[in-house]
């Protein structure tokens, strides 16, 4: 007996939801990152799961290839995170809100 | 035919040309040419064309048969587009001979009286290049073979009158009054523009005076009323009738010789050579016609009026030329059209004579203008004062003078000629205006006579101790232009085969002869002729009595009794200041309108600053979107995610 497709979905959109709910209410810059990567892995779990049932291999790989870039994009945050805490002594995106019109 | 060793189209681009070249030369390198250089190449261009136009004249006298002879050439093609087709072609007739001999002939004589009235100027060369240039100018405006080379020039000497009125432009006064010379002028022109215009949809693109003339006939007499009422509009502007006359009066802020050049003998008188040239056309509009001669008695009349008190010698001979123009256009309003052409030859020969007279009484005195400062002058300036003298009388009106025979055919036309058809009493009007301006005439120029050269002198000493005497440039041509005075008027000797003037002209009004019939019996002429002399010796006589020992009792009686009067034709009846209070102030009005409504207001206001503001309006609402807070992106792009997933699926 198999686990019902509509399951895997239902865990994938938890993940992809408390991504956004932490991005919008978190303040720290790391748990907005961490939003982010809980957002991705949600995706490449649909990605996987209509791989799976559709006996497809397209999804595999798209999935490998948002956990590369996801890797990029870690460094590159983090290193910007690195560069705002020392302009600012805090990672706080309340505190960095220059591009104010 | 040729001319000499000179083909003849080729001397009469000459004519038109030489001048042209000479005022380049003087212009451009003027001021590295010597003094003697410069009146090289000015006077010598202007009297190698006057040769030439002599040489085209004796062709053309020479020339078989009794009907218009022509000598024409053409340029080049100038305008060429769809039907409309203007040559730069320019014609010789026995008309425009006449104008181009008067025109060679004392554009001469005043270059050569200029190098001794202008020699301690600093802008000498700049002058002789102006002075040039209006030659050309004048000279492409007689000889045009069609009307839009005659506008060229037309144009032409308005430019250069300009240029010469404000000569001394570091002088404001002087700089103005060039400026209202050529803004007076655009108006007249104006109107000749238009009647141009409509004359080329008549003939369906030509300009060519026998093409107008060919074409003529089946117009409505409305459109060929309302065309020549345009040209004589122009005609208004250019030589300085009523209401257009203002310029001329402040015209002689100029040098003198370019008051005599171009105020008196020529430019002014483009106007009755323009009327005259369009005569055919004229003919069949009576109602112009008629409106011509009662401008023209009526401005005779008005400025005769206003120089019997004006102080300036200068503004006297003034008034005098607005007033000696009236005349030319009455005799053009009674369709005596060879007759005004007549009368604008007599009328350059003394009226350069007097102007170069007075010049060299105001170089004699150093400047001084006012005849109320001068007096006793005969003994010093013997030969200025007999060449005045004689153009004084030739232009009151004197047998046998020039003045003389012109004035009166004037006046026998307008006695004589059989009625402007529709208009029976205009020629009654005309007589009588041309009758009172010549008493007038004769007065105010005896006036001036006696004033400058009788008496005491009553100026400053200084100047009479360190008179300037003239130069023998000066006196010749003064003593030419006296001569001609004296006998010019014999080409026009009335009747018969010893009015040489009128039998040359004749061919050019043939067509128009017929219309104005002479219906008096000639006898009536001598009548006339004593009537008008001793008109001509009343006025001398009452200025003799009046001015023969200085300002005598007569005048200031008069002065004192009358002063309301007297002050309104020495204010030239305010009419300078009707102009400001009725045109200028309005027009100044309506440009500060211009300047701070539709200009400040309504094009930088509105247009310019009221777009920028706009558009910083929105940015002023839009940036509040722009927090910089990363999560308020955030959830907008949530949100409009979101929104659009719901339109696409749902």
């Amino acid at each position: 007996m198999s686990i019902p497709i509509s399951w895997y979905l239902l865990v994938a959109m938890i993940l992809f939801g408390i991504g956004i709910l932490a991005i919008l209410t978190r303040r720290n810059v790391i748990v907005l990152f961490m939003g982010i990567e809980l957002m991705l892995n949600g995706c490449n779990l649909t990605f996987l799961t209509f791989s799976r049932s559709y006996g497809n291999s397209v999804g595999h790989v798209s999935a490998f290839l948002v956990i590369a870039i996801a890797a990029a994009e870690a460094a590159i945050g983090l290193a910007i995170t690195l560069a705002v805490f020392r302009h600012k002594g805090s990672v706080d995106v309340n505190e960095v809100r220059s591009l104010r019109g | 035919m040729v001319l000499g060793s000179i083909h003849i189209d080729t001397a009469l681009v000459l004519v038109v040309l030489l001048p042209l070249i000479g005022a380049i030369l003087n212009g451009l390198f003027g001021r590295f040419f010597s003094r003697r250089v410069v009146n090289l190449v000015a006077i010598g261009s202007v009297f190698a064309s006057f040769l030439l136009t002599v040489g085209l004249f004796l062709s053309l006298r020479s020339s078989p048969g009794d009907g218009i002879h022509t000598i024409s050439t053409t340029l080049f093609t100038w305008i060429h587009v769809g039907s409309l087709h203007i040559p730069a072609s320019f014609q010789m007739d026995q008309l425009s001979a006449v104008m181009t001999l008067v025109v060679t002939g004392v554009g001469f004589l005043i270059h050569v009286y200029s190098t001794g009235y202008m020699a301690d100027d600093p802008g000498y060369s700049r002058y002789f290049s102006y002075l040039n240039l209006f030659m050309f100018s004048m000279l492409v405006l007689v000889l045009g073979g069609n009307l839009a080379v005659l506008f060229v020039g037309w144009e032409g000497v308005g430019l250069c009158s300009y240029l010469l009125i404000g000569f001394w432009f570091t002088d404001e006064a002087k700089a103005v009054a060039g400026q209202k010379a050529f803004v007076t002028n655009r108006v007249g022109d104006l109107g000749f523009l238009i009647g141009m215009l409509m004359l080329l949809q008549m003939t369906q693109g030509s300009l060519d005076f026998d093409v107008i003339e060919s074409s003529l006939g089946l117009k409505q007499q409305d459109t060929l009323n309302f065309v020549t009422l345009m040209f004589f509009v122009g005609a208004i502007g250019k030589s300085a009738q009523i209401p257009l006359y203002i310029w001329l009066p402040d015209a002689m802020a100029g040098p003198t010789p370019v008051s005599a050049l171009i105020h008196a003998a020529t430019m002014v008188t483009a106007g009755v050579y323009m009327v005259a040239r369009l005569s055919f056309m004229f003919a069949m509009t009576p109602l112009t016609l008629a409106l011509i001669a009662i401008v023209g008695g009526v401005t005779a009349i008005f400025a005769a009026s206003i120089a019997l008190t004006q102080r300036d010698i200068k503004k006297v001979l003034a008034y005098s030329t607005v007033s000696q123009l009236g005349f030319m256009f009455l005799a053009l309003g009674v369709g005596a059209f060879s007759t005004a052409i007549f009368h604008l030859t007599t009328h350059a020969f003394f009226k350069a004579c007097l102007f170069l007279g007075a010049g060299a009484v105001i170089h004699a005195l150093h400047g001084e203008q006012d005849g109320f400062k001068m007096g006793g002058l005969k003994k010093h300036l013997p030969i200025t004062r007999w060449t005045f003298l004689l153009a004084t009388l030739a232009i009151a009106g004197l047998p046998p003078l020039a003045g003389f025979f012109s004035k009166d055919e004037i006046l026998w036309s307008a006695f004589s000629h059989q009625h402007v058809q529709g208009y029976p009493m205009i020629q009654q009007i005309a007589l009588g205006l041309g009758m009172v301006a010549a008493l007038f005439t004769a007065f105010y120029m005896m006036r001036l006579y006696l004033l400058i050269f009788h008496g005491s002198y009553r100026g400053d000493d200084h100047h009479l101790e360190h008179l300037h005497k003239p130069s023998w440039g000066m006196k010749s041509a003064l003593i030419i232009l006296g001569a001609l005075s004296l006998c010019g008027g014999f080409m026009g000797i009335p009747h018969g085969d010893l009015n040489v003037f009128a039998a040359w002209l004749a061919p050019m009004f043939s067509d128009t002869a017929s219309l104005f019939k002479t219906t008096q019996e000639h006898s009536l002429e001598y009548v006339l002729m004593a009537v008008s002399t001793g008109i001509a010796l009343i006025g001398v006589g009452i200025a003799w009595v009046s001015y023969k020992d200085g300002i005598g009792q007569l005048p200031k009686s008069l002065a004192s009794r009358l002063p309301r009067l007297h002050g309104l034709l020495l204010d030239a009846y305010k009419v300078d200041a009707l102009v400001e209070l009725g045109i200028k102030r309005p027009f100044r009005g309506f440009a500060r309108f211009c300047h701070r409504v539709l200009d400040t207001l309504l094009i930088d206001g509105l247009f310019v600053t009221g777009t920028a503001r706009v558009v910083a309006g929105f940015g002023a609402v839009f940036r509040r979107i722009q927090t910089g807070d990363v999560q308020h992106y955030a959830l907008l792009i949530v949100l409009g995610m979101t929104t659009l997933l719901y339109i696409a699926f749902i």
